[in-house]
């Protein structure tokens, strides 16, 4: 099963340290050079979901302007699914780009 | 508490319970330091703008003064926005949109879901399936119509507005062929594209005196119905098994074409369109309590009842409003009475059906 563009991302921004969900908005933003901003109920769609199936959990709760704010890891799973992903999407990439140098060659001998 | 917490909260109930208990804190911690942030992105454009707009060429301290200057401004009015936001901002639509999609994933499940949301999730698409196949087979059924008139009476003009209108329905038969091809964002605008069109000819009948606002409301509602479901066609939603639902549109077309010929009147039998859907829906109906399975489809019929049975009720009294008592279709207005009647009782029998399956766990 594919992972979606915004899950990839999420899993990507918790690769390096453990983030809250506002941190991991930013990151993906950064990541994504702006191209991907996550909605607030589109990010807890994705953790829900990571969380469900093991990729992604609970860190630790820290109290900030006096709200609750919860950080989240990846888990050891979620390490391999992602590097699975890579390695799906690097395939595809090569394969692509393997064509479009045969086109390109091709059209330059033609 | 702030205002704006308290509106996004409200935002938040759209969620299930239980999703709400697990993630509202956190989504209301993200939303608002989101907010807070972005709050501040427009006075860093103002500070870029106060830094070049009066640029002292060869005077750097002046230079210096005016940034500084609107560096003060720009923090004082940035924390004097972020009260004000506080207190009378709103969430945005973009992040009510993205809760509001959030709700929908989550309530009509597709994969990976609690079985409950999965089957609330089925009943809805077979809603919209059904639906815009009957719009797909009457639209059809439609141009065929209007080419057998051109032929059998070619001295007989129709309207280029009927024409366009005839022509324009096709659009629903595209959007259910888009839906089975799996193309649903697509499919999504051309149900929009095709319900507008009827939206906009139905007020305009209304305007023209020769439809009744009530009759309006319940033609434009039963339309949008499966419209409104195709919301359950998300990015987690299974994919359509199309086979059978891509056959039963040349099925529906050659009955309908044919139980439309052979009760036009002056036939036997008169059976108008509201009629024929009340009968598809008892046939339908009555075979799946005479199977005793509970599935999609005894949650999704009575639904489409509902609309059926509205078409069918308002039908029946434009008939009797808008009609002398010497033409009054009689037999047309009994036959009518007991289509309802018939909806009704078997809409009864189904629901009962289907809830006692679900509360038992059944399905």
């Amino acid at each position: 099963m594919t992972v979606s563009e915004q899950a990839f991302f999420v899993l990507t921004a918790l690769v390096d340290e453990p983030r809250h969900g506002y941190g991991i908005v930013r990151e993906v933003t950064d990541l994504s050079d702006g191209r991907v901003r996550l909605r607030v109920g589109t990010l807890y769609g994705v953790l829900d979901r990571l969380v469900t199936d093991g990729l992604a959990e609970h860190d630790r709760e820290e109290i900030a302007n006096g709200r609750l704010r919860r950080y989240y890891r990846l888990t050891d799973t979620g390490r391999q699914r992602l590097a699975d992903e890579v390695d799906r999407q690097a395939a595809n990439a090569r394969v692509a780009r393997d064509r479009l140098r045969s086109w390109h060659r091709a059209e330059g001998t033609a | 508490m702030t205002p704006l917490e308290r509106r996004y909260r409200q935002v938040l109930r759209l969620l299930p319970a239980d999703h709400r208990a697990r993630w509202a804190d956190d989504m209301v911690d993200t939303f608002l330091l989101t907010r807070e942030s972005t709050a501040r992105e427009p006075d860093a454009r103002v500070l870029d703008n106060a830094e070049s707009d009066n640029p002292q060429p060869g005077d750097p301290e002046s230079t210096n003064a005016g940034s500084d200057n609107a560096l003060s401004d720009a923090l004082s009015d940035a924390l004097s926005d972020d009260e004000f936001d506080a207190e009378y901002g709103w969430p945005d639509w973009r992040e009510v949109a993205s809760v509001a999609g959030l709700a929908v994933r989550l309530r009509l499940g597709g994969a990976g879901a609690p079985a409950r949301s999965v089957a609330r999730g089925e009943v809805v698409r077979h809603v919209a399936l059904a639906g815009l196949l009957v719009h797909a087979v009457a639209s059809v059924v439609a141009v065929v119509s209007l080419v057998v008139a051109q032929a059998r009476f070619p001295t007989y003009r129709v309207s280029d507005l009927d024409t366009v209108e005839v022509l324009v329905g096709l659009l629903w038969t595209v959007c259910y062929l888009t839906l089975l091809a799996g193309h649903r964002r697509a499919a999504g605008w051309l149900g929009v594209a095709a319900l507008a069109p009827l939206v906009a000819m139905t007020v305009t009948d209304v305007v023209a005196g020769g439809l009744s606002v009530a009759s309006a409301a319940g033609l434009v509602l039963s339309a949008a119905l499966p419209v409104l479901a195709l919301a359950a066609f998300h990015r987690d939603a299974p994919p359509v098994r199309a086979r059978p639902w891509l056959v039963a549109l040349p099925v529906g077309i050659v009955l309908v074409a044919a139980v439309a010929f052979a009760t036009q009147t002056p036939g036997p039998v008169p059976l108008d369109w509201p009629g024929m859907l009340c009968v598809a829906v008892v046939v339908a109906g009555v075979g799946c309590l005479a199977t005793g399975r509970v599935g999609p489809w005894t949650g999704a019929l009575p639904v489409l009842a509902v609309a059926v049975l509205a078409e069918r009720v308002l039908t029946l009294v434009d008939y009797a409003r808008f009609t002398t008592a010497q033409d009054r279709p009689a037999l047309l207005i009994s036959l009518g009475v007991a289509q309802a009647a018939a909806l009704l009782l078997v809409t009864a029998a189904l629901t009962i059906r289907h809830r006692s399956a679900v509360a038992a766990g059944g399905w």
